[in-house]
């Protein structure tokens, strides 16, 4: 029952880390608030708000897609949706930070399903043995073999499953950041976290790694 | 012994990330952003005094009757959101408490929250301190008339606030009016008055224990173009109503902005030779006193357009198709504007002619 063990694991937040992780973040929601606030009617605000999220928005987004360009282009889509609609954003629905990722997220979603199209379009018939969509060229870049490996596994997975996985251990965010960013009970955020881990284990073993 | 999904999270958490930056794309993206932002703050301050001095005039007052704003320098509170998504702004009413108000509104569109209101609060009044400065920049003046006749001049101003936001208002011109201006303005409503060249738009009925009073929203077209409501007693009515200024504004708040009336059923009256149709509604105050109030407007053709007329003019005016008239020079306060006069013609038949009005001409 070794999967048990593991759900196990990720059912406890009450480790400490988990307990520092949510104080930190309940300090940067306050901060954050009192940016927002100035930035729905100052543009010097808005320049902090942006310089504040610019990095780590555009890192989730390199790191789920792993090509620059794309990368660029979906980071310019949400900043531009985001700050579009600045003054109709409501604290009290959901932070400021979750906010940015959702609608990255959401960003991510909709170029995954470009992709999927355009493959599909382009390929002919599917051929159920290739991998599903590669990384573009840009994944030369990547300077570290077990994360290409660990990014042809993840394109394998659902997008829903994807997006857990990289939040959780590449951006490192809390059980209760993802819970908003995803707006999901935390039940559903661990059992998807479960579930990714399980398929991307099947699909890294598929791809010829072994675990540690 | 390790369970998989312990061996995946150890796989992962061993991973390097490649590193990612992007910094010419941040400064480019950052540029973009505020730039649009800044465009959209200046477009989205488009607010409308003309709409507004008037309606809030009608909101307050009732009591109004006819006194004259003066201008001075002056607080603003926030009203209230009215049913049209309208967030109303005025003036604190110097002589609260009395039968007597000056006051001005502003309407402002948006989204806004408690800090959003408490904000565009604080900014109408640098405006209105800009205003009595007259730091602010006259980019545009438009003249309408329908059906040939001529329905007021609006002026489009840009105010730059302390903190460097621009905020555009459309005003009629009466909300900067000088003392003297508006003496002399006074004069000219008083003979307007006496050779009966007002029109009537709207007339609103109050009833308390008794006591009846008939308000009529009159507009003026002045000599030099401005077109300006004021609020007057009707002699055949004139009140008093024993009503206190905050009841009064309380009514008003129930009637104009929350829509919040029994509905008592539609009458016609005769006023000054024309018929108006009332809707009259039963508000009960918080105290306990009921109200009846009426309000309506004259039956047939009013001057000026109505929405749908204006919403299908602006339709025409920015698909190009009207038909270009001409241009013409002349001075606005002292400055040179150059006017395009350009005619469209509604599907129903009215015919307006819209002479738009920038800097520039020659004098």
């Amino acid at each position: 029952m070794s999967n048990d063990a593991s759900t196990m694991s990720l059912e406890t937040p009450t480790d400490r880390a988990e307990e520092d992780r949510a104080s930190v973040f309940a300090a940067r929601t306050e901060e954050d608030r009192a940016l927002v606030l100035a930035a729905q009617s100052d543009t010097t605000a808005a320049g902090q708000l942006f310089d504040k999220y610019y990095p780590e928005i555009f890192r989730y987004v390199y790191h789920s897609t792993l090509d620059h360009a794309a990368a660029e282009d979906l980071t310019s889509n949400v900043f531009f949706s985001a700050f579009r609609h600045l003054e109709l954003f409501r604290w009290r629905r959901i932070p400021f930070r979750a906010w940015l990722y959702r609608i990255a997220t959401n960003e991510l979603r909709m170029h995954y399903r470009k992709q999927k199209r355009m493959s599909a379009a382009n390929a002919g018939p599917v051929d159920p043995e290739s991998p599903t969509p590669v990384p573009s060229a840009d994944t030369v870049a990547a300077d570290s073999d077990d994360y290409r490996l660990l990014q042809r596994a993840l394109l394998e997975l659902g997008q829903k499953y994807r997006t857990v996985i990289v939040l959780r251990y590449f951006e490192g965010k809390s059980l209760s950041e993802i819970c908003e960013i995803t707006n999901k009970r935390e039940g559903t955020v661990k059992s998807l976290l479960h579930r990714a881990l399980a398929q991307l284990k099947d699909a890294l073993v598929r791809a010829g790694l072994t675990l540690p | 012994m390790k369970s998989d999904n312990e061996r995946i999270e150890a796989f992962l958490k061993g991973v390097v990330l490649p590193e990612c930056e992007s910094d010419g794309h941040a400064r480019q993206l950052r540029a973009q952003i505020l730039s649009r932002l800044q465009a959209g703050r200046a477009g989205r301050g488009t607010s409308s005094w003309w709409k507004t001095a008037a309606l809030l005039l009608g909101l307050l007052g009732a009591a109004a009757l006819a006194t004259e704003t003066i201008i001075q320098v002056r607080h603003y509170y926030f009203y209230g959101r009215a049913k049209d998504g309208f967030y109303y702004f005025s003036t604190t009413p110097e002589n609260a408490g009395t039968n007597q108000v000056d006051s001005i509104g502003i309407a402002v569109r948006g989204d806004l929250d408690a800090a959003g209101i408490e904000q565009k609060r604080k900014d109408l009044e640098e405006i209105d301190a800009l205003r009595q400065r007259n730091a602010r920049e006259l980019f545009r003046v438009i003249d309408t008339e329908v059906n040939g006749k001529p329905v007021g001049r609006l002026f489009f101003y840009k105010y730059v606030l302390p903190d460097g936001r621009t905020e555009i208002i459309t005003e009629t011109g009466d909300e900067s009016a000088s003392p003297a201006q508006m003496e002399a303005d006074r004069q000219q409503i008083a003979d307007l008055r006496q050779r009966g060249q007002r029109e009537i738009r709207n007339i609103i009925e109050v009833e308390v224990g008794g006591h009846s009073r008939r308000s009529l929203c009159c507009r003026y077209l002045l000599s030099d173009g401005r077109g300006v409501n004021r609020f007057e007693p009707d002699p055949e009515l004139p009140g008093p109503v024993p009503l206190t200024f905050k009841q009064e504004s309380e009514l008003a708040r129930l009637a104009v902005l929350e829509k919040k009336g029994e509905f008592l059923g539609s009458t016609q009256v005769q006023v000054l030779g024309r018929t108006f149709s009332l809707q009259k509604y039963s508000f009960t105050l918080s105290d306990g006193t009921v109200v009846t109030r009426s309000e309506g407007q004259p039956e047939g053709p009013m001057n000026g357009m109505t929405a749908a007329e204006g919403d299908e003019f602006r339709q025409l005016a920015a698909a190009n198709k009207g038909e270009t008239l001409g241009t013409y020079d002349e001075d606005v306060l002292g400055k040179p504007f150059k006017f395009t006069r350009v005619k469209c013609v509604l599907s129903d038949g009215t015919e307006v002619i819209q002479s738009m009005g920038k800097p520039g001409g020659q004098r």
